[in-house]
């Protein structure tokens, strides 16, 4: 009896584990790993895109504004266009830009001359700076849907890597004929490790990606008014010709 | 979208780093407990139990014999036991002619004798064999524990049937009674080194692995070695008659006072009662984690490895 217990305490009396990230890592199994690396670099991604989008929603911003008040200043469109046209920095010059060409080219071919080319060519221009809209907006919401993604399946991700790893550390358990809790704490704590990881993408990717959506569906909004303002703009110009 | 790469990628492995290596902002200080000092008072002589005792009991001894002339048989036992330069072996020799009846001295001794040990042992909670051939030292280390006391009641008697066998040999003469008070007291000591080991090791039910150059435990240094067990020692709360358990544990250590073996050495309950056999692995656990990884027992009094049996038991310790 007493050699039973003594083997007993010579368990648990291992060295406790090393609980170090680095040794979590090391020690996991192959699939653990996998998904451990596959979280990191979703992390990164994730950064990356929460970087590289916050830096142009802001100029964005900044730009708009700036044009938005050469452009209500009661300057010349036609100047403006000089200044801003040939290479459109921001979604609202170029689409500025791209309503602009069309009217001056309109007006360079003379089609302004009857009532039903007149009509034609303000739609056309709404037409072309919508366009224009569009295509900046899904410049702009490029990789938002990464975000997305890891922010909803990052954890499953990580939990998946954990459900392995503790079926692992149980059939070590069978391997050591031991229920303490030194023979399957250490594996327990290394797949909890990859539930830890995908929260780590999960949490910042699904922040950023409330914030950034609803900052770009904003800006979208702040587009389409422009769109709007600007042909009733060149419209109202065309029935003064009339 | 390059630049904003670059920079997650630094962060990321800024941030590994981190956890990696640790920030020496970040490590926090292991919690300072603040442990007890064993502070050496100088009542060594009231808590002692080996010298003093024997000591008192003394002059009890030559009074005991005059009311009652049997008994004095048993008396020069317990001078043997207790000092040599007693004056009392005179006395006796003429009273020992009476002994030669030995079954009446006898009955009436073990009532004398056993009171003093106990006494000594009523303080006494755990128990440091430690046999010291000089002085008839029977080195007891001794803490206050109720369970080893009914035991040692029972065992004095075995003293009796030796000692009362001399006597008997002495009755021919006066002088060859003399002369074997002499040799008597010349091998007091040994008879006492053997008789006292004999004695204390069955009170508390402890093999006789002895611990031949310690000294005695003053009680400062008992309780600090007591708590600093208690603070490791989680009891299993919640078994049934937790409470009431105690385990014998030999401690053995090297002359660091650093813990190299535990042992299980014997409780009074049996190791196929779950409830109990987790009760004696937390006490080897205990002896196991760091802060009990070297005892706090004063290095002068353990020159070498020694071991040293402690009884863990929930009621005396907390």
């Amino acid at each position: 009896m007493q050699h039973q217990i003594m083997n007993f305490v010579a368990l648990g009396a291992n060295p406790a584990a090393d609980l170090s990230a680095l040794s979590l890592f090391m020690t996991a199994n192959w699939l653990v790993k996998a998904i451990m690396l596959g979280l990191l670099a979703a992390s990164v991604w994730v950064w990356a895109i929460i970087f590289d989008k916050s830096i142009k929603l802001r100029r964005m911003k900044a730009a708009a504004a700036d044009f938005e008040e050469q452009f209500w200043s009661g300057g010349s469109l036609d100047q403006l266009y000089e200044e801003v046209g040939k290479a459109p920095g921001d979604p609202l010059s170029a689409t500025f830009a791209a309503g602009m060409r069309e009217w001056r080219h309109a007006n360079e071919r003379g089609l302004t001359s009857s009532g039903a080319m007149r009509a034609n060519l303000a739609q056309r221009i709404e037409r072309v700076m919508s366009v224009t809209v569009s295509r900046e907006m899904a410049q702009t919401e490029r990789y938002i849907t990464v975000l997305a993604t890891v922010g909803s399946n990052a954890p499953f991700v990580g939990l998946l890597g954990t459900v392995w790893g503790i079926m692992h550390s149980f059939t070590s358990i069978a391997a050591a004929g031991n229920t303490s809790l030194a023979v399957v704490a250490p594996s327990i704590a290394e797949a909890l490790f990859a539930t830890a990881l995908g929260l780590v993408a999960a949490i910042p990717a699904s922040i950023a990606y409330n914030k950034f959506s609803s900052d770009i569906a904003r800006f979208g909004d702040r587009l389409d008014s422009f769109v709007t303002e600007f042909s009733a703009i060149l419209q109202r110009h065309l029935e003064e010709r009339g | 979208m390059r630049p904003a790469i670059i920079f997650s990628v630094v962060l990321h492995v800024a941030l590994l780093l981190l956890a990696i290596l640790g920030l020496p902002l970040l490590k926090s200080e292991p919690l300072v407990m603040s442990e007890p000092v064993a502070v050496e008072m100088d009542i060594s002589e009231l808590t002692n139990t080996s010298v003093k005792p024997p000591e008192t009991p003394q002059p009890p001894a030559p009074k005991a014999p005059e009311p009652q002339p049997d008994p004095t048989p048993p008396t020069p036992p317990q001078q043997q036991a207790e000092a040599e330069p007693t004056p009392p072996p005179p006395e006796k020799v003429p009273e020992q002619p009476t002994p030669p009846e030995p079954p009446k001295p006898e009955p009436p001794k073990p009532a004398p004798t056993p009171p003093p040990p106990p006494e000594p042992e009523a303080l006494p909670i755990k128990k440091m064999e430690v046999p010291k051939v000089e002085e008839q030292k029977t080195v007891e280390l001794e803490q206050p524990k109720p369970v080893p006391k009914p035991e040692p009641k029972p065992e004095p008697p075995k003293p009796e049937p030796k000692k009362p066998e001399p006597p008997k040999k002495d009755t021919p003469s006066l002088d060859s009674i003399l002369k074997n008070v002499d040799k008597l007291k010349e091998d007091k000591p040994k008879d006492t080194a053997k008789d006292t080991p004999a004695k204390d090791t069955p009170k508390t039910q402890q093999t006789s692995v002895a611990q031949p150059q310690s000294d005695h435990l003053s009680a400062s240094e008992q309780d600090a070695l007591r708590s600093q067990l208690a603070g490791c020692w989680a009891v299993p709360a919640g078994g049934k008659d937790v409470d009431k358990m105690s385990a014998d544990i030999r401690v053995t250590f090297d002359s660091s006072m650093r813990v190299t073996k535990v042992d299980y050495v014997s409780g009074n309950g049996s190791l196929s009662n779950p409830t109990y056999r987790s009760f004696v692995e937390s006490t080897l656990r205990a002896l196991q984690k760091d802060q009990c990884s070297t005892l706090r027992l004063p290095k002068e009094k353990y020159g070498g490895a020694g071991s040293i049996v402690f009884t863990f038991s929930p009621k005396d310790m907390f």
